[in-house]
C-alpha cells in the first residue's frame, strides 16, 4: 500500500514538472511574444492617428521591453528562473493588469477550486442513487427514461447548455444568470452572507458543468451495479435470506462504488476543462476568463501560471481519490 | 417411497423454469421430478447447459432474472418422520416473501463451484457468517462470532480466529470452499445444496473438499443435493442419482440400480462414455455422439432422439415421453419402457427397440 | 521445398482469418439493426454528411452575401400553396425603429415572390469539379431578393440556411478528419506500444498517463491561440483540426494497446510470424483487422467530441475564424445574450450541434453494443 502511494506521489510530481515544461513551451509558439502583442495594440489603440515616426519610436521600445521583461533570453533559462520562482511560490507580474500573477488569480483558484468541489458532490449525490435505481429496475420506463435524458446530457456540450439556460433566464425570468455573487457582494471581504450568497449562486453553475459528469456517471454506475448483481457473492447473500434491497445496498452496491471512487480522478480534468468554457459564457469569476483573456493579449507567464495551477489542482485531486480508493477497497489495500 | 428411505425432505413435481429473453423462451427446466431424503444425498448429472444450476437455485427461489417457476410444485417437509402430511410448497411462495426467505440458509443452503466469488470481494468472511447467522438465529453479535469461529474450525481451518477477520481473495482456494461450506452449515440446514462444489479446486484438495461434506453430513444428518458434471463423484456420494438431459428429468432412482442397470439410453451412454464406472474422481463426462440441439430448435418428440442409438422413427419423434416409474422407486423418461399413454411396454416389444 | 510450403502457409492462415473478420462483421451488423435508436441515428448521420457533400446545392442564397437593408430578419415561412402548388414567400420591407433603434420588418401579404425547385442561382463547384449553378430550393432569377431566409439573416443580412449549410460542412468534416488523424496518432502509439512491449511500452504509458490525468482544453486553448491568425482558411483549418485531433488520441492509444497485448500471443499471429511475415505485415495485415471493430467503436464515439472541441474554440474566438463558417463562428453571434433574445435564429446552430453529437452518440452506442456484445 505504501508502495503503491508513493508510486503514485512520484508520478504525480513527474506530471507536474510535464505540465509546466509543457505549458511553459506551448506559449512560446506563438509567432510574436507579449512585448509584439503589446505593441501592436498600442500603435492600433493609442497611436491609430499619430504618423509613423512615433510608431516607429515604439518600435525601438520595443528591444528595450523585452529585456525588461526577460524575453530575449534562451527559453530554458526563461523557464528555470520562472520554474524556480514558482517553487519559492513567487510567479511574477500579470503584465496586463500590472499586478502580482498571485493577486490577479488567488480568489479566481479558489472559487474555481469550490466550483469544481461542488460540481462533483452534485454529480454524485444525483448519479449514484439514478444509476442504482435504474440497474436493479432495469428496462423499466424509469429506466428508459434516465438512459434517454442521461443522453441528452451527456449530448449536449456544456457551454451550450449555459447559453440556452441563459437565454431562458433571461428572456422569461428577466433574470441574469451569471457571476458567483449578487452585486453586493461583489467586491466585499468574506463573510457568513458572502458564502451563503455563493452557495445560492453555485448550484446553477454546478449544474450545468455536471450534467455531463452526471449522465456519465449514471451510465458507470449502473453498468457496475448490473454487473455485479449477476456475481455469484450476490446470490449468496439472497440465498442467505436476506431482504433484497437491504442486500444490494450492502453487497452489489458497495462493490460497485469502488472503482467510480476513482473515476473522481478522471472526472477532474473534464470538470477543470468544462469549467473555462462555462466560466466565459457565465462569466464566473474563475480562472477560467482570465485564461482566455491571458491568451488573447499572450501573456506568457500569466497563461503559463494558470495552466500549471489548473494542472496541480488536478493531479493533487486526482491523488487525493486514488488514496480514497485504496482506503475504502481492501483489494487494493492488501496487493 | 421405498423402505429405509422414509418420507422426502423435499418433493419436487413437474418443475418448469422459463427464462424469457429478447431472443425467445428459454425452458431451461422442462419438467423434473424428483425426491431428496433426510440425510441422503442426491447426485444430478447432465451435458452443460442441461439445467442443473437452474432446479438448485429454483428450489431456493433465486433465480436470475427474468427467469420463472411457471409449473409444477416443491415441497418441503420440515418435519418428515413425524409429521409427513406437514409440506409448504415453495414454489408457490414469492420469492422475497417473508416465509420464503425464512426458509433460505436455515433449512436450505447453497455453495457454488466458485468460492471465489461466493464471498463479497468487500467484506470479511466473518462479517458474511455473522451476518447469515444472525438473520436466522437470536444470536448475539458475540455470539453469533464465537459460532462462526467454532464453525471454522469444524470445517478443518486452522487459525480460524485470524481467519475470519480476513478477506476471501487471502484465502486458497480450498480455505475459501471450506470456509464457504462452514457457513453454509452455519444454520444447521436440513438440505445443502452443493452447485459443482468442487469443479474449480485442484484433485487433492477436491478429494478433501467431499470427504469434509460426507464427514458433514453424517454429524449433522443433513441431506445434501450434489450437482455434478463428475460421474465418479456421483458414484461415491450419491445415494440417488437424477439425469437431466435439456432441461427434463430422463431418469431418477437409486444409485446402485443407475450404475449397474441404467434404462435410459442417455444414461447407458453417459456410462459408456467413461472407461470405467467407478472411475477415479476428476474424471470428466466425455461428450456423447452428436451435440446438443440449440436452445430455440428442439426436436419434437422426445428431445434426445436425434442422438439416441434406440431411435424409433414415429414414435420418438413424435409426442414427448413421460417421466414414470418403472421398478419401485426407479423413474425413467422413454419409449422403450412407456408409450405415449404412459401404460407400461410389453417385453417382447422392449426386445425388439 | 521450404518455398512451396511458407506460401501454402500463409494463404490457410488468410484465409480462415477472413472466414473469421467475414462472419464477424455479419454478426455485427445483425446485432447493429437491431438497435433501432443507432440506426435511426446512423441515418440522421448520413442526412448530416449528405448536406455537407452538396453545400452549395443546398444553399438558397450565397452564405457570404451581405444584405445591410435586411440585417436580423426573422425567418420567413414557405407559403406551399396557393391555388394549386405554387411555393412563395411574402416581401418584407423594413427599417430601423427611430426610438428603439431595432430593425422592424413589414410583410406585405399581397407581394409574393415565388419559390421554385432547381433554381439558377449563384455558381459553384459540385463535389470540387462539376461545374453547376443549380440549387435545391431559391428565388428564381429576375427577382431582386435572394432568399427564401427560412432561418432568417444575420446581423449583415446574411442567409443562415445558407450559412448552416456550409457550417455544416465545416464542422461535420473536422470530426472525420480530426478523428482521422487522431487515429493515426493512437494507432501509431499504441500499437508500437503494444507490439514491442518493454521500456517504449512503459515511455508511451507512461505519456498517455500524464495526458489523461492533466486538464487538456487550457492546453489545447493555447496551441490554438499560437496558430498565426493571418493564415489562409484552408491552413488554419487543419491546424485547428490537428489542435482538435490531440482532444482524443489517448482513448484510441490506449484501445489498441490493449488489444495488440492481447493478440500478440494468439495463434493466427504467431502463425503469420511463424510463416516469415515483416513485423509491419503483421500488424496491418493480420492485427489491425481483427481489431477494427474495436477501433470503429472507439472513434464513433470519439467523433462527437471533436465536433464539441471545435464549436467551443471557435466559439471562444480560438478556433475558426471567419469568413470561415463552422457551427462554432456561427454561435460567435450568440455571445451576446441581447441579441439572441430578440433575434433566437442565431441559436439554431446550437441544435444543429446538439443534433450532430446525439447522433454520433447513439450510433456509437449501438456500434459499441453489436461489436462487443458483453460490455456495457
Ligand atoms: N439468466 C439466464 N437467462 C437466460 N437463460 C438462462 C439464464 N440462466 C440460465 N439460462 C439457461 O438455462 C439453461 C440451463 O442453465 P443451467 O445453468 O441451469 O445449466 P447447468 O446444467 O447448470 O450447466 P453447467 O453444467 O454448465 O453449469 C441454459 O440453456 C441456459 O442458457
Ligand atoms: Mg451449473
Amino acid at each position: 500500500m505504501l508502495a503503491f502511494l508513493i508510486r503514485r506521489t512520484v508520478l504525480a510530481i513527474f506530471t507536474i514538472f510535464s505540465i509546466s515544461i509543457f505549458s511553459f513551451m506551448i506559449i512560446q509558439l506563438p509567432a510574436g511574444d507579449y512585448v509584439d502583442s503589446y505593441i501592436l495594440r498600442q500603435i492600433e489603440e493609442g497611436f491609430g492617428g499619430v504618423q509613423r515616426s512615433s510608431a516607429e519610436g515604439l518600435l525601438e521600445r520595443k528591444e528595450a521591453l523585452r529585456k525588461l521583461y526577460g524575453l530575449d533570453r534562451p527559453m530554458y533559462i526563461q523557464y528555470f528562473k520562472w520554474i524556480g520562482r514558482v517553487v519559492q511560490g513567487r510567479f511574477g507580474q500579470a503584465l496586463e493588469y500590472r499586478l502580482p500573477i498571485w493577486d490577479v488569480i488567488k480568489d479566481r483558484l479558489f472559487l474555481t477550486i469550490i466550483l469544481a468541489a461542488a460540481t462533483i458532490v452534485f454529480t454524485w449525490a444525483l448519479a449514484i442513487p439514478i444509476g442504482i435505481y435504474t440497474a436493479v429496475k432495469q428496462r423499466s420506463i424509469a429506466d428508459y427514461s434516465f438512459t434517454f435524458v442521461g443522453f441528452l446530457g451527456l449530448a449536449t456540450p456544456d457551454f451550450l447548455l449555459a447559453l440556452i439556460l441563459m437565454y431562458m433566464a433571461f428572456v422569461y425570468f428577466n433574470f441574469s444568470v451569471g457571476g458567483l455573487f449578487s452585486p453586493e457582494f461583489q467586491s466585499v471581504g468574506w463573510s457568513l452572507a458572502r458564502a451563503w450568497d455563493l452557495f445560492v449562486h453555485l448550484w446553477i453553475p454546478a449544474l450545468i458543468l455536471g450534467t455531463s459528469g452526471t449522465a456519465g456517471l449514471i451510465r458507470v454506475m449502473r453498468a457496475n451495479l448490473l454487473d455485479e448483481l449477476r456475481k455469484p457473492y450476490v446470490v449468496t447473500a439472497r440465498a442467505k435470506g436476506l431482504a433484497e434491497w437491504r442486500l444490494i445496498m450492502k453487497y452489489p452496491v458497495r462493490v460497485a462504488l469502488n472503482p467510480l471512487v476513482s473515476t473522481i480522478g478522471y472526472l477532474l480534468p473534464y470538470l477543470i476543462s468544462g469549467s473555462i468554457i462555462v466560466s466565459v459564457v457565465l462569466s464566473l469569476p474563475t480562472l477560467g476568463p482570465v485564461l482566455l483573456q491571458s491568451l488573447f493579449t499572450q501573456d506568457l507567464f500569466l497563461a503559463s501560471s494558470i495552466i500549471l495551477l489548473l494542472g496541480v489542482m488536478t493531479v493533487v485531486g486526482t491523488l487525493l481519490s486514488d488514496i480514497l480508493l485504496v482506503i475504502i477497497d481492501p483489494r487494493i489495500r492488501i496487493s | 417411497m421405498a423402505a429405509g428411505r422414509g418420507t422426502p425432505l423435499i418433493s419436487v413435481t413437474d418443475l418448469e423454469v422459463h427464462f424469457p429473453t429478447d431472443e425467445g423462451l428459454v425452458r431451461a427446466v422442462d419438467g423434473v421430478s424428483f425426491d431428496i431424503f433426510p440425510g441422503r444425498t442426491l447426485g444430478v448429472v447432465g451435458e452443460s447447459g442441461c439445467g442443473k444450476s437452474t432446479v438448485g437455485r429454483a428450489i431456493l427461489q433465486i433465480l436470475d432474472r427474468p427467469g420463472r417457476i411457471v409449473n409444477g410444485s416443491i415441497e418441503l417437509r420440515l418435519d418428515p418422520e413425524t409429521d409427513p402430511d406437514d409440506a409448504v410448497d415453495l414454489a408457490s411462495l414469492g420469492p422475497n416473501s417473508g416465509p420464503m426467505r425464512a426458509v433460505r440458509w436455515a433449512d436450505i443452503s447453497l455453495i457454488f463451484q466458485e468460492p471465489m466469488t461466493s464471498f463479497s470481494p468487500v467484506h470479511t468472511i466473518g462479517n458474511q457468517m455473522i451476518e447469515a447467522i444472525r438473520s436466522h438465529r437470536g444470536y448475539s453479535k458475540r455470539e453469533a462470532r464465537e459460532w462462526a469461529v467454532e464453525l471454522l474450525s469444524m470445517v478443518g481451518i486452522s487459525n480460524p480466529r485470524q481467519r475470519i477477520d480476513e478477506f476471501s481473495h487471502q484465502l486458497s482456494g480450498g480455505i475459501r470452499q471450506r470456509a464457504m461450506i462452514a457457513m453454509a452449515i452455519s444454520c444447521e440446514p436440513k438440505l445443502l445444496i452443493a452447485d459443482e462444489p468442487t469443479t474449480a479446486l485442484d484433485v487433492t484438495t477436491q478429494a478433501q473438499i467431499l470427504d469434509l461434506l460426507r464427514e458433514l453430513q453424517e454429524s449433522q444428518g443433513m441431506a445434501i443435493m450434489l450437482i455434478t458434471h463428475d460421474l465418479g463423484v456421483i458414484a461415491e456420494m450419491a445415494d440417488e442419482v437424477l439425469v437431466m438431459y435439456l432441461g427434463r428429468g430422463v431418469e431418477f432412482g437409486p444409485s446402485d440400480d443407475m450404475f449397474h442397470n441404467p434404462k435410459h439410453p442417455y444414461t447407458t451412454s453417459l456410462l459408456t462414455s467413461i472407461p470405467s464406472i467407478y472411475t477415479k474422481r476428476g474424471e470428466r463426462m466425455q461428450p456423447i455422439a452428436g451435440s446438443i440441439p440449440h436452445p430455440f430448435n428442439r426436436p419434437p418428440g422426445c428431445t434426445f432422439n436425434p442422438r439416441c442409438p434406440s431411435f424409433m422413427p414415429g414414435v420418438c419423434d413424435h409426442d414427448p415421453p413421460l417421466f414414470l416409474p418403472l421398478e419401485g422407486p426407479h423413474l425413467v423418461r422413454c419409449f422403450l419402457y412407456h408409450d405415449a399413454q404412459g401404460n407400461p411396454v410389453t417385453a417382447e416389444a422392449e426386445n425388439d427397440g | 521445398m521450404t518455398e512451396a510450403a511458407v506460401p501454402a502457409r500463409q494463404v490457410e492462415v488468410t484465409e480462415e482469418e477472413r472466414v473469421f473478420v467475414a462472419s464477424q462483421w455479419q454478426l455485427m451488423w445483425w446485432r447493429f439493426k437491431k438497435h433501432r435508436a443507432a440506426v435511426i441515428a446512423a441515418w440522421v448521420l448520413v442526412f448530416l454528411y449528405v448536406i455537407a457533400v452538396a453545400a452549395e446545392f443546398f444553399s438558397m442564397a450565397h452564405p457570404e452575401d451581405v444584405e445591410t437593408s435586411i440585417g436580423y430578419l426573422a425567418p420567413q415561412t414557405i407559403h406551399w400553396f396557393d391555388s394549386g402548388f405554387h411555393p412563395h414567400v411574402k416581401a418584407v420591407s423594413g427599417g430601423i425603429d427611430p426610438e428603439s433603434f431595432q430593425r422592424v420588418y413589414e410583410t406585405d401579404p399581397d407581394d409574393k415572390i415565388p419559390v421554385h425547385f432547381f433554381v439558377r442561382g449563384f455558381e459553384y463547384k459540385f463535389l470540387g469539379f462539376i461545374k453547376i449553378d443549380r440549387h435545391l430550393m431559391g428565388v428564381p432569377e429576375g427577382y431582386d431578393r435572394a432568399g427564401p431566409y427560412v432561418l432568417g439573416t444575420d446581423r449583415l443580412g446574411r442567409d443562415m440556411w445558407s450559412r448552416l449549410m456550409y457550417g455544416t460542412r465545416v464542422s461535420m468534416s473536422i470530426g472525420l478528419v480530426g478523428v482521422g488523424i487522431s487515429l493515426l496518432l493512437g494507432v501509431s502509439l499504441g500499437g508500437v506500444s503494444g507490439f514491442f512491449g518493454g521500456i517504449t511500452d512503459t515511455v508511451i504509458q507512461r505519456l498517455i498517463e500524464i495526458v489523461r490525468a492533466v486538464p487538456t482544453l487550457p492546453l489545447w486553448m493555447a496551441l490554438a491561440a499560437s496558430v498565426p491568425r493571418d493564415w489562409g482558411p484552408l491552413k488554419l483549418y487543419f491546424a485547428i483540426t490537428i489542435v482538435i485531433s490531440l482532444f482524443a488520441w489517448t482513448d484510441t492509444a490506449r484501445v489498441v494497446r490493449g488489444r495488440f497485448l492481447a493478440m500478440r500471443e494468439e495463434e493466427f499471429v504467431m502463425a503469420a510470424r511463424l510463416a516469415g511475415a515483416s513485423t509491419a505485415r503483421v500488424i496491418f495485415r493480420h492485427m489491425v483487422p481483427s481489431f477494427a471493430s474495436h477501433i470503429i467503436t472507439v472513434m464513433s464515439l470519439a467523433i462527437p467530441g471533436m465536433i464539441i472541441a471545435e464549436t467551443a474554440l471557435s466559439f471562444l474566438g480560438l478556433g475558426l475564424q471567419a469568413p470561415a463558417i463552422s457551427y462554432g463562428v456561427l454561435l460567435q453571434a450568440a455571445q451576446n445574450l441581447q441579441a439572441v433574445a430578440l433575434y433566437q435564429w442565431l441559436m439554431v446552430p446550437a441544435i444543429a450541434v446538439t443534433v450532430a453529437v446525439l447522433a454520433f452518440n447513439f450510433m456509437g452506442d449501438g456500434i459499441r453494443d453489436a461489436a462487443d456484445p458483453y460490455s456495457q
